[in-house]
Parts: structure tokens; sequence; C-alpha cells
């Protein structure tokens, strides 16, 4: 369970988050939509523990226990994953390495035995196999000219193998055919537990035809301005951000 | 007579001038004019361009005397330890000390008095004041020749021992014949807290359509100052490929002078460079295109840390008639300190006009985005780093072609980097 409350954050003396409150139960899957600019990628930023953002007032608990204080790696060993809007490219470091280093790291941070390179192999070839990504792509360095939707499928590949307890997907649908949306939605509802919430940032209703959400919250200015059900996001699609907004102001 | 305004000299020069003096060394052409260069020079500084960033005058503190004691019993010590890196189906070519002292395998080697082949050579790099150094004490050549019909592998391992200082100046001459194929790993190592020197210069003599691979690794110790100057010369279709792994020695600067005399000749010079504490690490390139078409790529890696400093000095010469030649030179930086500094100088001096030639030089910080991404992922700082500076390094290492040596390369790296985590 992911709970924001008050969030507020800046960052060069800019205030972009203005009084976030948010919950997402376990099970659930909320979608965040809000025009450009609204603050959406600094929420999950700042939710992840990027550095360059200050938080000035707010509480973000995960699992009820308050991650603010956390470490970005600290908050991932304790099940918080953040599919990027813009994956990173990494040069140097093929993905299948990337990947085990990571799995590793957060098993280690958990107690838990480091998986061996045999192992590790096997559940990387059977997600990546669901998620069509190929050995050859495993085998390049991460990201790197990867097409965007070979790059967003790559997130969700990620996301298979960490297992999170909290997912945020940042815009995964940008730059996504509809064949790759389908293969990227499947995914996330393969991942979809009682146990495990999502917190879904889109723009396009699209998405949200793949993947249900529970919940649908309107985000503008750095809050979330109106809460409602899968309904809202058709309402959005067909009037567009403006009267909400107009109506929040 | 006419005033000279004399700087004062350093201790060093002082200590090499008296070394001179005292004579007991064949005459040559080459030497005199060596000695010459030195007496009125004295040692390169910052007032020579090509030796600006990195001034002997103030980095080299005192000049202690050449190594002559040899005995049976240093053999023996060395050859007890270990190399720097190991090779497989190698013909291992020992030098303690500076000095030739074994080699086995099918390898002619020929090891004598330094005669005056330099003159003979037109040499393009007798003006440098490393080689003057090096010319004015150099006692003995060993001349490697790598026959042709199939591929010659070579292992040149450069021991030093001792507890006192002492000053090295091997000399080696390889001739790779017309189409011979031969890989060369040149190994230094020594030992932490002697202020040793080694002043080393290798020739390469490249005939045509013949193939080198050159894997350098210094790991000098820890006080030592280590000048090597590699002079290459190819001929047409002739393949040259040099990587440089540099991590060892308190100063170290490792110069090529390459000069591709045919058509057709590839170049490829790449590096890594890991510098920490005050090192001191130059790598200086001068690559003289003088026929046309030939390729020279250029790609180099430094990691500088704590207050270390960095040099790159890349020069790509390409001479009126060497049209066609197609030119391409990059140096990297990752700076991981505030106090680490890096000199980047690359230059193109190019007298042809149908050429294609660049250069790239970046100098900066690890990137923040990558390191996020990384610790998002739940990679912990500390290894999240070593995960991008080892890949970073990684990128010059992959450009190694013998698997068995680019591992050990990585392994070395991956030491360096688990030393930086504990201190
Ligand atoms: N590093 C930054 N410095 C200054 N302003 C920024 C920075 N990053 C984002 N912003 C601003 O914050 C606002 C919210 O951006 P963002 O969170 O990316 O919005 P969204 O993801 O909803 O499009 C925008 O006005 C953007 O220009
Ligand atoms: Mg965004």
């Amino acid at each position: 369970m992911l709970e924001i409350r008050n969030l507020h954050a800046e960052i060069d003396g800019k205030k972009i988050l203005n009084g976030l409150t948010l919950t997402v139960k376990d099970g659930e899957v909320a979608a965040i939509m809000g025009p450009n600019g609204s603050g959406k990628s600094t929420l999950s930023y700042v939710v992840a523990g990027r550095s360059d953002y200050t938080v000035t007032a707010g509480e973000v608990f995960l699992n009820g226990e308050n991650i603010l204080e956390l470490p970005p790696h600290e908050r991932a060993a304790r099940g918080l994953f953040l599919a990027f809007q813009y994956p990173v490219e990494i040069p140097g470091v093929t993905t299948h390495v990337f990947l085990r280093t990571a799995l590793n790291a957060q098993r280690k941070a958990r107690g838990e035995a480091e998986l061996k390179t045999a192992e590790f192999m096997k559940l990387m070839r059977a997600a990546a196999d669901k998620l069509s990504v190929t050995q050859e792509m495993l085998r390049r360095p991460l990201n790197v000219g990867f097409s965007g939707g070979e790059k967003k499928r790559l997130e969700i590949l990620q996301m298979t193998l960490l297992a999170p307890k909290f997912g945020i997907l940042d815009e995964t649908d940008s730059g996504l055919d509809i064949d790759a949306l389908r293969v990227v939605s499947d995914g996330v509802n393969d991942l979809r537990a009682p146990d495990r919430g999502f917190l879904v940032i889109t723009h396009y209703q699209r998405l949200l035809d793949h993947i249900k959400p529970d919940t649908v919250h309107i985000m503008a200015q750095g809050r979330i301005i109106k809460t409602g059900g899968p309904e809202l996001a058709l309402e959005l699609e067909k009037n567009g951000y403006r009267d909400f907004v107009a109506d929040a102001a | 007579m006419a005033v000279q305004l004399q700087t004062v000299r350093t201790p060093a020069e002082e200590a090499i001038l008296a070394r001179l003096a005292e004579g007991g060394r064949r005459h040559t052409q080459t030497r005199e004019k060596a000695v010459a260069r030195l007496r009125a020079n004295g040692l390169p500084n910052r007032r020579v361009e090509a030796w600006h960033y990195t001034d002997l005058r103030t980095l080299m503190r005192d000049a202690p005397p050449p190594f002559e004691a040899f005995t049976d019993d240093l053999v023996a010590e060395a050859m007890s330890q270990s190399a720097a890196l190991s090779l497989k189906d190698a013909a291992h070519v020992l030098f303690v000390n500076g000095r030739f002292v074994r080699h086995a395998g099918a390898l002619e080697v020929v090891d004598a008095d330094t005669g005056d082949q330099a003159a003979a050579a037109g040499d393009a790099y007798g003006d440098d004041g490393a080689v003057a150094l090096h010319r004015a004490f150099a006692g003995r050549t060993t001349t490697l020749r790598v026959p042709p019909s199939h591929r010659s592998i070579v292992h040149l391992d450069f021991r030093e021992l001792g507890t006192d200082a002492f000053s090295t100046f091997p000399h080696l001459v390889i001739e790779v014949v017309e189409g011979a194929d031969v890989l060369v790993l040149e190994t230094h190592r020594g030992p932490n807290d002697v202020s040793y020197q080694t002043h080393a210069l290798i020739e390469f003599h490249v005939a045509s359509s013949a193939k080198v691979e050159h894997v350098r690794v210094n790991e000098a110790g820890n006080k030592a100052l280590s000048l090597s100057t590699l002079g290459v010369d190819l001929a047409a279709r002739a393949a040259f490929q040099s990587f440089s792994l540099s991590s060892g020695a308190n100063v170290a600067r490792h110069q090529i002078f390459l000069r591709s005399l045919g058509e057709h000749a590839k170049i490829g010079l790449a590096g890594a460079t890991l510098a920490r504490g005050r090192q001191h690490a130059d790598t200086t390139l001068v690559v003289d295109h003088t026929a046309p078409r030939c390729e020279s790529r250029e790609f180099y890696r430094y990691i500088v840390d704590d207050m270390a400093t960095g040099v790159f000095q890349g020069k790509i010469v390409v001479a009126p008639n060497a049209q066609k030649t197609d030119g391409g030179m990059k140096s990297q930086t990752i700076l991981l300190s505030d106090t680490a500094a890096m000199n980047n100088k690359p230059e193109l001096e190019i007298f042809a006009d149908d050429v294609v030639c660049g250069h790239g030089a970046t100098c900066g910080s690890l990137n923040e985005n990558q390191l996020f991404y990384a610790h998002a992922r739940g990679i912990p700082p500390v290894e999240a780093e070593a995960l991008l500076l080892e890949a970073f390094a990684g990128e010059a290492i992959d450009r190694v072609g013998d698997e068995q040596i680019r591992e050990q390369l990585m392994d070395k790296v991956r030491d360096w980097l688990a030393q930086r985590v504990k201190s």
C-alpha cells in the first residue's frame, strides 16, 4: 500500500508538488491522468527518492513505513519499483548483467541468498519470452540504441524480475504501437496481485482499456483535483482537462 | 663569450650531468646527440610544448643511479614472483631491472651493446627529451625478430626489484617481418615504496602486410617514475593495434610516436588510465600519416580520483601527400573528486585536402541519471558507481582482441575499483 500525504516538493526553488494526497491500497490499480507539466513525473521521482528534488512537507508511506528518509536503493529493496518515462541508457553494461546486479542487490538487502547465474538466467529467459524481449537484446548494453517500445518492454521485464510490492508506471504507454501496448499491458496485468498495488501515470484512455484501473485521479498543478472510477477517464477523454482544471481553480 | 641566462639546475639534472661526465659509455652518434641535447636543454619541462603538462623539472625529484648489481639471486627472486599478467603459449622474454635475462619459446632474440640504429632509421622522436635521456644511458639493445608463417605470442615481462632507488634504461627493437602476425604483451611490475625510475624505449618496425597487437600493462610501484616511449614504423598494409592499461607508478608518461610509411596501414590505439592519490598519468600520441589511404583510431579513457592528474595529448599529423587519410580520436574522462584534474590536448595538423579526421574530448563526473536509475533498481551507490566505472573502462578494454588478456584486464579494473571502496 502506498500512502502519500500532503506532499510538497520543489526543484531549483520551483514548487512542483503542492500538497498532493493519494492512497493506493494493496491489489489496487490507480491511474493518474493530468496535463503536461502538472508534476506527474516529479511525483514518481520524489516517491522513488531522486535527490535533486526537495520535499518541503508531507509524508510517503510504503506498507506503513515512511520512506522519505530512505535512499532510493533501500526504497527499491523494500519493494518500490518505478518504470521510467525515459529509461536511461547505460553504455558498457549489458542488460542481463544490470538485471542480475539489481536483483541480487535487492535480495542481499533483504537477507536473501544471491541467485546463481544459472538460476538467474532461467528466470530472466522466462520473463523475457513473455515480453518478446530477445536474447540478443539482453546481451546488448542497457537501453542503448533500443527503440522507444523496446525500452518500455525492458522496463516491464525489470519489474517482472524484481517482483515489487508496488509499481509506478510513468507514461509506459508513450512511444508504443498497438502490438507493443498489448504486450506491455499483458505484462503488467500478469503482475496484478492482491498484495501488490500500481500507480499508472498516463495521458491516454488507450492504456486504461488494457490495464483496467480501479480508481482514476486527475492531477493538475501538483495536486489531485478529482478522484473517481474508470468512468472519469472516459469523461476526460471526451472533454479534455480544461473543465476539471477550471473547476479546481 | 656571450653571457647565457641559465636556469638553476634541479638536483636530478645535476646528478644526470655529473654521471654523464664520468663517461665509461660507448660512443655512438646517437648517444652523442642525446647527451648534447640533455646538456643544452636539461630535463623536458613546461616550457617545452610537448611536456607542458608533465614537467620533469618538478616531477622528477632526483635521478637515482643506473642499476648495475645484477646477480643470479636477483634473477631467481624475479622468477619466483608472478608477472602482472599471464598469457598461455607465449614466448616469455624476461627483463629484470631493465636488463634482458632470458627467453623461452621459439623466437629469435639478440641482446647486444647498443649500436647506432637510430641514426640509420632516421627516427622521428630523437628530439624528445625522454628519448634523449634514455639514449644517453641505455647500454644494451635487445632485438626480437618475429618470423612469418604462424601467429606468434610474446610476453615482454619487465620486473623491477630492490629496496634502494635505481634507474633502468631498457631498449627493445622488434622487427616484424613481412606478413608476420604477432601478439605482444608488455607488462611492468615493481615494488612499492621504492623511488625507482624506468626509462624504456621500444621500437617496432612493422613490414608490409604484417599484423601486430600490442598490449601494455603498467603496474609500477607507487613511488616509481615510469617514462615509456613506443616508436612505431608501419609499412604498407600493416596493421598495428596497441592498448595500454595504466594504473601504476607515481608519475607515468607513455608516449607513442607512430608513422605510417606505406599505403593502407591500419592503426588502432586505445587505453585506460586509472589514477588516484597524487598520481600523475600522461599518455602522449603522435600519429604521423605520411602515406595515403591509412586509417587510424585512438580511443582513451581516464578515471581520475583524489588529487591525481591525468594528461592526454594526441596529435594527428597528415602529410601533404597522405590523401584519403581516415583518422578519428576520442578521449573521455571521469573525474571522481573535485581535486582530480585532467589536461586534454587533441591536435590535428592536416596538410592534405582529401581527408576525414576528427577528434573529441569529454571530461566530467559520473552521470547522475545513470546513477539514479541504478539506485532506483536497488543497486547501492558504491556498487552502482563501480558498475558504471567498470563499464566505462571496459569500453576501452573491448578494443583488445585477445579474450584471455581482456578478461585479466577487466579483473584489474575491478580490483582497482574495489580498493577505492575500501579506502
Ligand atoms: N529540473 C527541473 N528544473 C526546473 N523545473 C523543472 C525541472 N524538472 C521539471 N520541472 C518542471 O516541473 C513541472 C512538472 O514537470 P513533470 O513532473 O515532468 O510534469 P509531467 O510529468 O506531469 O509532464 C514542469 O513545469 C517542468 O518544467
Ligand atoms: Mg512526465
